[in-house]
């Protein structure tokens, strides 16, 4: 059996759930864009022109939630990387958008640029616990307004992993078709195994902004895989309380999916949040407190009670560099709060701003030991071994049976840089320490490994989408 | 009387208790007691308190928010029958989220910090073009401008609104202070703010210090 968790019984999903409901009724959710507005108000919502809310009765919401496929395949350029979403979970990725990166030769935390995005991005590509990616990081050396594009650019020319990305606006979604359609040789063949995906974040308390609608609604007509994030701050932009935030976060959600599925039904849609809590002492938001994992895993609860499948985010740390404390936050918050999802996000420093490529290898490692974990186990004739326990009998040994080397690789996680040798072995071959092992393996890999490369006119037709790419205003 | 009233503004203050602290204001204005006194020595210990208390850990943002809003709430009250000019204020700052940037929690965290030490706070909110700074400023006669943005593709706004002051020949009017998770002081100078502040309570000294104070 896989390993799961829960924080909710069945009645408190219910009772958090039928909160949201209320809420999406009574108080509604603020849409400041007038295309939303009408298609919430055909829907049969509650609209207020003059304040742009949007109150919803429960059964339109749950009629829209009925109508959300409860499967998504999201797609790679290479079969390989195709993800059986909620079947055969969980997939590890990358979270999105940090600015700075850690320098692999100074250790100084500066700026990320185009050419760092591609290098990490190649680094990803090879790294084998994970499947899909966000553009990691948004390059700081290129036009400001249009860095989206230009992130979702080198990020789409450096792997054949899916990509999941921001939208920002109906332009930009239609850009990435285009560059998802110049990589496929055409739209038709984009379309009938989309690698690019979205993702669009809420405006908590209960509100969505024009950019997002504006995405939202584009992604609904283009009907691509979306993700609605709900990232609530405990305590700032949702009650202290971990019920409170769930309950708004919740709503804000239902709320998404009640517009996309109103406009166009059947558009594959992903339940995220990223609700977190503020540090009280000195008003920073952390990524990988303990109440991260609660809520990964109790929103996702609520997201499995809607029967949809589920983004959430894990092993970010609010540790600056890849240290003690980055560990222990990968290692406690990052298995906990694998449990509360199929997609799952992460591999940051510094509450989710600065990439380090060594980290990244670390990430790696950790994302294979917790989907061990989470794996469980496979309980059968063949794995009971009931004739081999026979055959060897009291006191003998099983290393040198055809079965423990059938079994033993898909039973038991092998490391790539977890240090189990000896201390005189360890300490003869130079006493380095996890990071130390890490960085190395980053430079063999970069070094060596290289991602499908595009054809350069198709490279070339990618740079101009980003260079001409243009923001959309509300 | 009068420092009975103002031992109960403290009071209200210390326990977080917004609808004593407003009625006991208003008493005070109804019974013609000095508003400043009132403020200086009621409302103002009780927030001293409460800052101390955050000082060495026993209190947190929560407490300090409250804090401030009972004290806020009630110091409006209080300064009705009070012309502008007599207001007890070291400075004004006017505060806000630049253009395109809706960002907001960070700021009002400074401009509740600011408006404890004695600053006077006028928030123009969040999505503020540099014109709406600057009229702003000139309208409530600010002697700086506090642009705060969270997101780097936002951070230009703050240059920009160093550019428009100094087109309109006003920079030396105003002095203008940047913060937001995407600003370092490196970009700080670059831009030609007067300062630059990590977290709340830099924002404090820093203001505190190009006031004069």
């Amino acid at each position: 059996m896989r390993l799961e968790a829960k924080v909710l019984d069945e009645n408190e999903v219910k009772r958090i759930h039928d909160a949201s409901l209320r809420v999406l009724e009574k108080i509604g959710i603020h849409m400041p864009h007038r295309e939303a507005l009408d298609v919430m108000e055909s829907a049969g919502a509650k609209v207020e022109r003059n304040s742009s809310m949007v109150k919803m009765p429960a059964q339109l919401v749950m009629n829209a939630v009925a109508k959300a496929p409860k499967s998504v395949i999201l797609y790679g350029r290479e079969p390989k990387y195709d993800m059986k979403v909620k079947e055969d979970g969980p997939f590890f990725g990358t979270m999105g958008y940090a600015t700075h990166i850690t320098d692999f030769e100074t250790c100084k935390r500066r700026y990320c640029t185009n050419a760092d995005l591609a290098e990490i991005t190649q680094l990803i590509d090879s790294l084998e616990n994970f499947t899909w990616m966000m553009p990691i990081a948004t390059p700081q050396d290129v036009p400001k307004e249009t860095s989206d594009w230009f992130a979702w650019v080198t990020t789409l020319k450096n792997t054949t992993k899916h990509v999941v990305g921001g939208a920002f606006g109906a332009n930009s979604v239609r850009d990435v078709i285009k560059m998802g359609s110049v990589i496929a040789g055409g739209e038709k063949k984009f379309r009938e195994k989309p690698f690019a995906s979205f993702g669009i974040l809420t405006r908590p308390p209960l509100q969505y902004s024009w950019l997002s609608l504006d995405g939202l609604l584009e992604i609904a007509r283009q009907k691509l895989p979306t993700y609605l994030n709900a990232g609530c701050i405990a305590g700032a932009t949702s009650p202290v309380t971990l019920a409170g935030t769930m309950t708004l976060a919740h709503a804000e959600i239902m709320g998404g999916i009640a517009l996309v599925q109103s406009l166009n039904p059947g558009t594959p849609m992903f339940y995220a949040s990223w609700s977190r809590i503020m540090d009280m002492r000195t008003g920073n938001v952390s990524l990988s407190s303990p109440e991260w994992s609660v809520f990964r895993i109790g929103l996702g609860q609520l997201g499995r009670y809607l029967g949809l499948p589920i983004r959430t985010a894990a092993m970010l740390c609010d540790a600056k560099i890849s240290d003690v404390q980055a560990g222990y936050e990968k290692g406690t918050t990052g298995l906990a709060a694998s449990l509360g999802g199929d997609l799952i996000s992460g591999m940051q420093l510094d509450s989710d701003k600065t990439v380090d490529l060594a980290d990244l290898v670390i990430d790696n490692e950790v994302a294979g030991m917790i989907k061990r974990i989470i794996r469980g186990v496979d309980v059968n004739d063949e794995k009971i071994a009931f004739d081999l326990i026979n055959e060897i009998g009291p006191g003998g040994t099983y290393l040198a049976t055809l079965h423990t080397m059938r079994h033993f690789r898909e039973e038991i996680w092998l490391p790539t840089i977890t240090e189990r040798r000896t201390w005189a072995v360890w300490e003869k071959e130079g006493s380095r320490d996890a990071l130390a092992r890490a960085k190395e393996t980053a430079k063999e890999i970069l070094s060596s490994h290289h991602p499908v490369r595009l054809p350069p006119d198709v490279e070339k037709e990618l740079d101009v989408i980003a260079a001409s790419a243009k923001l959309s205003e509300g | 009387m009068k420092e009975a009233l103002f031992g109960e503004l403290r009071t209200a203050l210390e326990n977080f208790d917004v609808e004593t602290a407003k009625r006991v204001a208003q008493k005070v204005i109804d019974t013609n007691i000095n508003a400043i006194d009132a403020i200086e020595l009621g409302l103002l210990p009780g927030l001293r308190i409460i800052g101390n208390k955050f000082s060495s850990g026993e209190y947190f943002l929560p407490e300090l928010m409250l804090g401030a809003k009972v004290f806020k709430e009630a110091a409006a009250i209080l300064e009705q029958k009070m012309p502008l000019g007599e207001r007890p204020t070291k400075g004004t700052i006017v505060l806000g989220t630049v253009k395109n940037d809706v960002h907001d929690i960070g700021k009002n965290l400074v401009g509740t910090m600011l408006s404890m030490a004695g600053i006077r706070v006028v928030d123009i909110g969040v999505d503020c073009s540099p014109e709406k700074f600057i009229d702003k400023a000139i309208e409530v006669n600010a002697q700086i401008i506090g642009a705060s943005a969270l997101l780097t593709i936002t951070m230009e706004k703050q240059r920009e609104i160093i550019e428009v002051l100094r087109r309109m020949d006003l920079k030396k009017r105003f002095k203008v202070v940047v913060g937001g998770a995407a600003v370092d002081e490196t970009w700080a100078k670059e831009i030609g703010a007067d300062g630059y502040a990590e977290n709340a309570q830099e924002a404090v000294t820093l203001v505190s210090s190009l006031l004069g104070r």
